[in-house]
């Protein structure tokens, strides 16, 4: 571990505990999402479209129900009408008739796999077959995929009527393109006119899924009395209510949800699809009922990450200064707006100082799923173009990679992207680090290539609740409402006995259902370390406060004479009382020792990190293998050190699936070619090198333990990484994402 | 007097361009107030669109008071992926 700046020294911090929740998960006594029953359930299944954009004319359920052991059916005519509204939804916001059409077609079918009518029966074979029995009749319309059919001439529209947001004047003529959103600053045209070197490019990546392995899963339970219930695995149980409750226009408070263990997330359960279709079929069946996706409906009814078409120019003088950066993207977003040209265009600005720049999104819709949040929503792609062209600027001028990137770094007191100025960040820390590591100057092998790529990732804040409780003997009880991803209940549990000065083992964490502890954003935008772990150092910093107070009533002496040190209160002449002995006396105060925190911290700071990828291109087959790769990151204060290093080595894994294998394939009916993991290729374990990780500690001063948030970060570089280190490999720039065999085979036959 | 500044679209939506000016005012509550009654509406706009930066630290509680000296930022919130801050929308 590389941590220079950190000057703190801790005791449970920065060590390596095992996760409370280990056990559980590898006995497989962990309930996840399609484990979870309950008294009287029946299973549901969901009809969806066969085709890519049509009209529902007609839906004739009356088989369906006359099938024996039905007990539901459910079609879009049981769900409330939806004012266009825009309301909190996971990481972002969305238009309510949006997320309900999610849900369930609303008069029109925007993509294969749309749901469209549901049943609940006594077996999920039942509920299978009697779907089968609906009948709908559809008047079926031209449909869109790529970004260039959607934006054509005559292009059919998904949403009729939509005028493109965020331009001045507004269009007057409706198109697929819902937003622009454009940052410039400066006269860029006249920058890049004025520049030595310029590097240019047009980059292509497609549509990619989270590919959690646990698929969408529910049980609602929706009573008489208008009470409800959902047992549900999500990023956010407080947020997946919320969404709920706006679309069946239920009171927030009549419906408690609980959060089961989460087999994956990466921003694709931050949002509903299941869950009001469950709770409409529990009404009617009067039953709990469970739904499920299949692999195939979780591709091709949930949302994937969004692809892009960009183009990008960079200028430099001929010293390295980076002069001008132009680039215009467009999001193939899928069904419905609100795809990430936000944090794109923020990606594209973020790591470097640039004395001009004009970036400009366009959010454009397709027949598919609309996309969702995927890790870094929107980052990997536009650091794919921009860390590209700016290997393409260094070979241009002669540079070493790294250096192009040191000299042109963001460094605190820089103007950010919308010029609030960067805090304490650590870009420059991590490049160093990566040009010092042995990979960096290591010897290469036949037909190897190294790369290099940047990240810049803004991470997140926001709203927490959390609570801290003693029991009589001195035990922790640490209470949050953030599902535990990516290994949080170690990490509250470890920042808490920092904090008490106990041992990690006296502290539990659970994560509570909405009835037992307030709000909690979802877990997303790397953010529950650092804010939910800020309400857990608060909370156990009050419950540390009344143990002094309660010790120094105990001794009769004050306040200021007691010494707290290792889960103990030392007091004038050797008096010592522990954490248990002060508990068990709770009786001769005013209650229990409990304290809650409900925190709101927008102080969070960026992530930064840096890739080194070798790849060997084999030339005959054009495959790629990845021989070497190395993660550095600043990651504040690494908490836990196993799932800092272990966020480093997924993020990167997944992006280099990104990179050389994964993309979704349509067929000329708008149909996913490949939606299942035999066709859909991931990578394995066998497909990687051991990812080495450098943890690079640069501190958030306004975190008490230093945390910025980690998660995200590491799968921006590794697109570019491995794209840089192919170019190194093989002379050729590939410009289009993924790297796979046939394309590789293809470019580099027509370069020789 | 807190210098305020506004980026795009507040500056032109509600204060006829002008990005840049000082106001009295203790809080953020006060400033968002202050605000308003200049630009009816502007209060309304920023609860849902805004993110509000003091000495370029963006600030979630409108409780938390204003040194006579501190610089206040008004930049759109905007979607996607997360609440994070951005410029113009043009």
């Amino acid at each position: 571990m590389n941590a220079p700046e950190n000057p703190k020294t801790f005791k449970v911090i920065g060590t390596r505990p095992v996760r409370p929740d280990g056990v559980d998960k590898v006995t497989g006594k962990a309930v996840y999402g399609p484990d979870f029953t309950t008294a009287g359930m029946i299973h549901g299944a969901i009809l969806r479209s066969p085709h890519a954009h049509a009209r529902i004319i007609s839906i004739d359920t009356s088989k369906a129900e006359a099938l024996p052991g039905v007990k539901a059916v459910v079609t879009s005519a049981d769900f409330p009408g939806q004012e266009s509204k825009v309301v909190a939804a996971g990481e972002t916001s969305s238009n309510l008739q949006h997320i309900a059409s999610t849900c369930m077609a609303q008069g029109k079918v925007l993509y294969i796999g749309h749901a469209v009518a549901a049943v609940a029966a006594t077996t999920k074979a039942i509920a299978e077959a009697a779907a089968k029995l609906i009948v709908v009749d559809y008047e079926v319309l031209p449909h869109v995929i790529e970004v260039e059919e959607a934006l054509a001439d005559g292009a059919p529209i998904l949403h009729e009527g939509m005028i493109t947001k965020g331009i001045e004047p507004a269009p007057t003529k409706p198109s697929n393109a819902s937003a622009s959103f454009t940052l410039h600053d400066g006269d860029v045209d006249a920058a890049l006119a004025a520049s030595a070197v310029t590097a240019t490019g047009k980059y292509r990546t497609a549509p990619v899924h989270q590919g959690y392995i646990e698929p969408h899963a529910c049980v609602a339970s929706w009573n008489a009395d208008g009470q409800g219930q959902l047992w549900i695995s999500s990023q956010g149980h407080f947020d997946l209510r919320n969404q709920t409750a706006a679309v069946l226009h239920m009171p927030i408070g009549d419906l408690r949800t609980y959060p089961l263990e989460i087999g994956g997330g990466f921003g694709g359960k931050t949002g509903i699809y299941l869950e009001p279709v469950a709770m409409l079929l529990s009404k009617k069946s009067g039953r709990p009922v469970r739904l499920t996706m299949s692999r195939e409906e979780v591709f091709a009814g949930s949302g994937p990450a969004p692809g892009v078409v960009a183009d990008i120019i960079i200028g430099a003088s001929e010293d390295g200064t980076l002069t001008a950066l132009k680039l215009e993207f467009w999001n193939q977003s899928g069904a419905y707006p609100g795809s990430t040209i936000h944090p794109g265009v923020m990606t594209a600005l973020g790591a470097y100082r640039l004395p001009a720049f004009w970036a400009r999104g366009w959010d454009v819709l397709s027949n598919f799923a609309g996309t969702k949040a995927y890790r870094a929503p929107g980052a990997p792609q536009i650091a794919f173009v921009v860390e590209s062209c700016l290997d393409d600027l260094a070979l241009k001028l002669g540079m070493d990679p790294i250096d192009l990137r040191l000299k042109n770094a963001v460094v605190p007191g820089d103007p950010g992207p919308v010029r609030l100025p960067h805090g304490k960040i650590g870009y420059v820390e991590c490049l160093e680090a990566a040009k010092a590591h042995p990979h960096w100057s290591a010897p290469l092998g036949p037909n190897q290539g190294r790369g290099v790529a940047g990240a810049f990732w803004g991470n997140y804040g926001g709203q927490s609740t959390a609570s801290v409780a003693l029991a009589s003997d001195g035990s922790v009880q640490v209470t949050t409402g953030s599902p535990d991803i990516g290994g949080s209940r170690a990490s509250m549990a470890i920042m808490a006995a920092e904090t008490l000065q106990v041992p990690y083992e006296s502290v539990r964490v659970t994560i509570a259902d909405t009835a037992s502890i307030g709000y909690s954003m979802v877990t997303g935008g790397s953010r529950v370390t650092f804010a939910t772990g800020k309400a857990v150092v608060v909370a156990a910093r009050e419950v540390l406060a009344t143990l002094v107070s309660r010790a120094a009533s105990l001794m009769g002496v004050t306040e200021d004479q007691i010494v707290w040190r290792d889960g103990a209160a030392h007091g004038p002449g050797e008096q010592v009382l522990t954490i248990a002995a002060i508990a068990g006396k709770a009786g001769q105060f005013s209650g229990p020792i409990s304290a809650e925190a409900a925190v709101n911290p927008l102080d969070y700071l960026p992530a930064f990190a840096v890739h080194i990828c070798d790849t060997e291109v084999d030339a005959e087959t054009g495959q790629v293998a990845v021989v070497r790769y190395t993660a550095v990151q600043d990651v504040g204060t690494a908490i836990h050190l196993d799932y800092v290093e272990g966020q480093l080595q997924g993020g990167a894994a997944q992006g280099i699936g990104w990179a050389l294998n994964e993309a979704y394939l349509f067929d000329g009916q708008g149909r996913i070619e490949n939606p299942g993991f035999l066709d859909y290729r991931m990578p394995v374990a066998s497909d990687l090198p051991m990812i080495d990780t450098v943890l690079v500690e640069v501190p958030n001063p306004a975190h008490p333990y230093g945390v910025k948030g980690v998660g995200e970060a590491p799968i921006v570089p590794p697109l570019a990484a491995v794209a840089n280190a192919v170019r190194d490999a093989t002379g050729k720039r590939f410009t289009q994402l993924p790297l796979t065999p046939d394309r590789v085979y293809a470019g580099l036959k027509a370069s020789a | 007097m807190a210098r305020v500044i506004l980026l795009p679209p507040f500056a032109g939506e509600f204060f006829g361009g002008r990005g840049e000016m000082e106001v009295d005012a203790g809080s953020l509550f006060a400033l968002v107030r202050a605000l308003d009654a200049e630009a009816p509406g502007f209060a309304e706009a920023v609860e849902g669109r805004a993110a509000i930066a003091i000495g370029g630290v963006v600030a979630g509680d409108w409780t938390t008071a204003l040194k006579p000296d501190d610089e206040v930022m008004f930049v759109p919130k905007v979607a996607g992926g997360q609440r994070r801050l951005a410029a113009s929308s043009s």
